[in-house]
């Protein structure tokens, strides 16, 4: 089924209230207000320390206006089991629990528990926004860094290949996996819809621009993420156990061939993270990436 | 007597953040005659600060300065220019 | 009312997961370490058999476990898991966050030494370090106490006025694994008294959606923390109120609940300890009296929330106390010791402490080793 930009018009309730506190720009809270958005009047979210803890609000309230669980880095997929479990037994298999956190625990500290709850396929959905850092603390590396990306603790460049959840997932038996992007968001919702409505562990990761951490200009983030599916550094696509093949999106479908792919220094000379990357660096993020591809296209 | 224990729970309400219309330096003022009542930029607000233009009623997109930071992103967006950035005082 | 009790032979993990059953919680959250571990596969059993309508989500770690209970806990069911040692202290920033959070999750913990080296025998270093994580901590005598005492560990928890996890703790081996014979109520007569988790003290609702644990600054934080002190306070009284509930249900009881005195009420000296060291030092105490000497005994029983009071007056009627411990915070003392002779300044009570680190590393601390110990500290 899918989504048009008026559907994006008419969601149950607004899910986040104005005023929140992200960043000028943040894409992680724009794909919550359209995502988490589209089921509001039905959806239980637990996050885990992330960027998401802090743009909730502080102290007077919270913007979500939704029931929100705050838990420890890694434990949220677990914590996610066992309301998934409790709604079970309450005869509300209705409500849907998703999982709203950040690269630093979907990638790293929490990805035991999250892989643990994949294994078990527990109901829920997990939305991994990434921003390629630990972008509560203030950007350092996290296992979703790209070559040559520069952090607060990788200050010449990241050189740690990027590590690949959907991947894992996939191999992990999940139901259904799919990346998506602010720069597509009824590309997003609609996989985020379908997500919601099977049974079993799904997940997703979307592409997060991050004014602050990626040292971009606040205006540049939807251009960013959708430079980044042009460029091929983000491969749009989703994944289903029943068929055991992946789909590569409408809008991402001319960049599966390099050749129609935007110059990677589009997209890199737009953020400060990566502006000054080195032309060695640049080669290894480029074979980096074809790694990614080359995975991918195993599933095709 | 039972007292409901003392939980750590806020409840939602707008402007969790304060009045984040101050974080900025600059706003989007949109020229009424180039709007075409697309609404991308509502789209891509990640505040949800911008109204829907109502191509019925006439109506472009409104701002709410409240809570507007400035970002940018509806006058990048905008397929017709018709928005543009205006430094605040 | 009678109530009809069936004398099994079990062990004490037995114990406690008959009692977990019988309380009928909704989600078990499973995962092993030895001495837990015939905890949580007899809950299995009892699943599979068709005997506990449970959710049992075997997790992938101890930090999961107790994560997957307070997801149930927020959910407004009834929750259980257990777990030792390495487990406990691997769920740590969970064990923090339920205490602080107010989510009334029932868990035992079998005590067994912290690493390294590799030792599962008993001691209490593990529940010691979470003595301030704002959980009941109960530590029991012998197989019949763990049942009794998971049992009630249910109703006082879940009381809305105290909405506190529970840890009741059980030596590793000693009693986890130590087959002896106890008295059982009905699965009835046992769910009954604990009636339903029917007003959950916190219940996901997306009518009337709120957020927990969000960010949050020093006023409602502080607030929060008053609160916890003055649950723990009232904790003290329900803990007492619960357990004159049970004897009189079901027959037993173990002093009023915050400790158990033996002997006779003045003595030359009073011996103070927990777990299964309090079992034995009544051995003691029998066999000390034989030779004439004049010694008793109050074994403490809560821990957390800590029986000033009572401690206080036991001290004040008696003329020394040798108090034991089975794990030490290194750089001072054992814990109890510490804690007794610091409501003892408070109160200014006199009455000269002796302390003892007796059974660390799981040391067997028979009757005759206590023994000894009484009749060195009578002659200092």
């Amino acid at each position: 089924m899918t989504v048009t930009q008026k559907d994006l018009l008419s969601i149950p309730k607004k899910a986040i209230l104005k005023g929140h506190f992200a960043c000028a720009g943040c894409g992680s809270a724009l794909a919550f207000r359209h995502a988490i958005g589209s089921i509001a009047d039905k959806v239980i979210l637990v996050v885990p320390a992330s960027c998401a803890s802090v743009y909730q609000g502080s102290g007077k309230g919270v913007a979500f206006n939704v029931p929100t669980i705050n838990t420890a880095f890694a434990a949220s997929d677990a914590v996610a089991s066992g309301i998934s479990r409790a709604m079970k037994k309450k005869g509300k298999e209705d409500l849907k629990v998703v999982v709203w956190g950040g690269d630093g625990s979907a990638a790293d500290i929490g990805i035991a528990t999250e892989i643990g709850a994949c294994d078990r396929q527990e109901n829920i959905l997990h939305v991994m926004y990434s921003n390629n850092v630990y972008g509560n603390t203030g950007g350092q590396r996290s296992g979703d860094t790209m070559i040559g990306a520069k952090t607060a603790t990788t200050p010449d460049g990241n050189t740690i290949p990027r590590k690949m959840v959907p991947f894992i997932m996939m191999a992990n038996n999940a139901r259904y996996v799919a990346t998506a992007t602010v720069a597509y968001l009824e590309d997003l919702v609609e996989k985020f819809q379908k997500a919601i409505s099977l049974e079993g562990f799904k997940f997703m990761q979307i592409d997060s621009p991050c004014p602050p951490n990626w040292r971009s200009e606040s205006s540049d983030s939807i251009k960013i993420a959708r430079l980044a599916v042009q460029t091929g550094i983000w491969p749009l696509f989703e994944w289903n156990r029943d068929t055991g093949k992946a789909v590569i999106s409408r809008p991402g479908k001319k960049y599966v061939e390099t050749e129609n792919r935007t110059p990677i220094t589009e997209w890199t000379n737009l953020q400060g993270r990566l502006k000054s990357i080195t032309a060695e660096q640049l080669k290894e993020l480029k074979s980096d990436t074809e790694r990614q591809w080359d995975f991918l296209r195993k599933f095709l | 007597m039972t007292e409901k224990p003392s939980m750590p729970i806020l409840y939602p309400i707008e402007g969790a953040a304060g009045r984040t219309g101050d974080w900025r330096t600059q706003h989007p003022e949109v020229d009424p005659e180039k709007c075409i009542y697309c609404n991308i930029c509502w789209k891509f607000c990640p505040d949800n600060a911008i109204s829907p233009a109502d191509r019925e009623k006439n109506e472009v997109v409104i701002f709410d300065y409240e809570y507007c930071k400035g970002c940018g992103i509806c006058s990048e967006e905008c397929p017709r220019v018709a928005i543009f950035m205006v430094p605040d005082g | 009312m009678t109530v009809v009790h069936e004398t099994k032979s079990l062990t004490g993990n037995d114990a406690v997961a008959i009692a977990a059953l019988y309380a009928k919680p909704e989600v078990v959250a499973a995962y092993p370490i030895t001495p837990q571990t015939t905890i949580v596969e007899k809950l299995s059993q009892f699943v599979n058999e068709g005997k506990l309508d449970a959710e049992f989500v075997i997790v992938e770690s101890e930090h999961s476990a107790l994560a997957a209970c307070m997801g149930a806990a927020w959910s407004g069911v009834r929750t259980f898991t257990a777990t030792s040692s390495q487990g406990l202290l691997y769920m740590a920033e969970n064990v923090f966050w339920t205490g602080y959070g107010r989510l009334p999750i029932v868990m035992p913990v079998v005590n067994r030494c912290l690493a390294p080296g590799w030792n599962i025998w008993p001691d209490f270093q593990d529940s010691m370090a979470f003595r301030d994580a704002g959980w009941i901590q109960i530590y029991t005598k012998n197989n019949q106490e763990v049942f009794d005492t998971t049992l009630q560990a249910f109703k006082i928890s879940e009381a809305k006025e105290i909405s506190l996890p529970h840890m009741p703790c059980l030596d590793g081996f000693v009693i986890s694994h130590t087959t002896a014979q106890a008295d059982i109520p009905t699965a009835e007569d046992s769910y009954e008294f604990v009636g339903p988790y029917s007003d959950p003290v916190v219940e996901i609702d997306v009518d009337n959606p709120w957020a927990y644990g969000a960010m949050t600054g020093p006023d409602q934080y502080s607030q929060n923390r008053k609160d916890l002190i003055a649950a723990m306070e009232r904790a003290k009284k329900k803990i007492v109120i619960v357990h004159k509930e049970y004897e009189e249900r079901f027959g037993r009881s173990y002093g009023n609940g915050l400790i158990e005195p033996y002997g006779d009420e003045v003595a030359d000296l009073t011996i103070l300890s927990m777990g299964t060291i309090g079992e034995e030092s009544q051995e003691a105490i029998d066999r000390l009296k034989e030779e004439g000497m004049s010694v008793n005994a109050a074994r403490v029983r809560t821990f957390r929330p800590f029986p000033t009071e009572d401690i206080v007056n036991v001290a004040k009627k008696n003329h020394k106390l040798l108090v034991i411990d089975r794990s030490a915070s290194f750089g001072h003392d054992g814990q109890l010791r510490i804690e007794v002779e610091s409501v003892l300044k408070r109160y200014n009570v006199d009455t000269p402490v002796v302390g003892r680190l007796m059974g660390l590393g799981g040391e067997d601390v028979p009757y005759s080793m206590i023994m000894n110990e009484v009749k060195k500290v009578l002659k200092e």
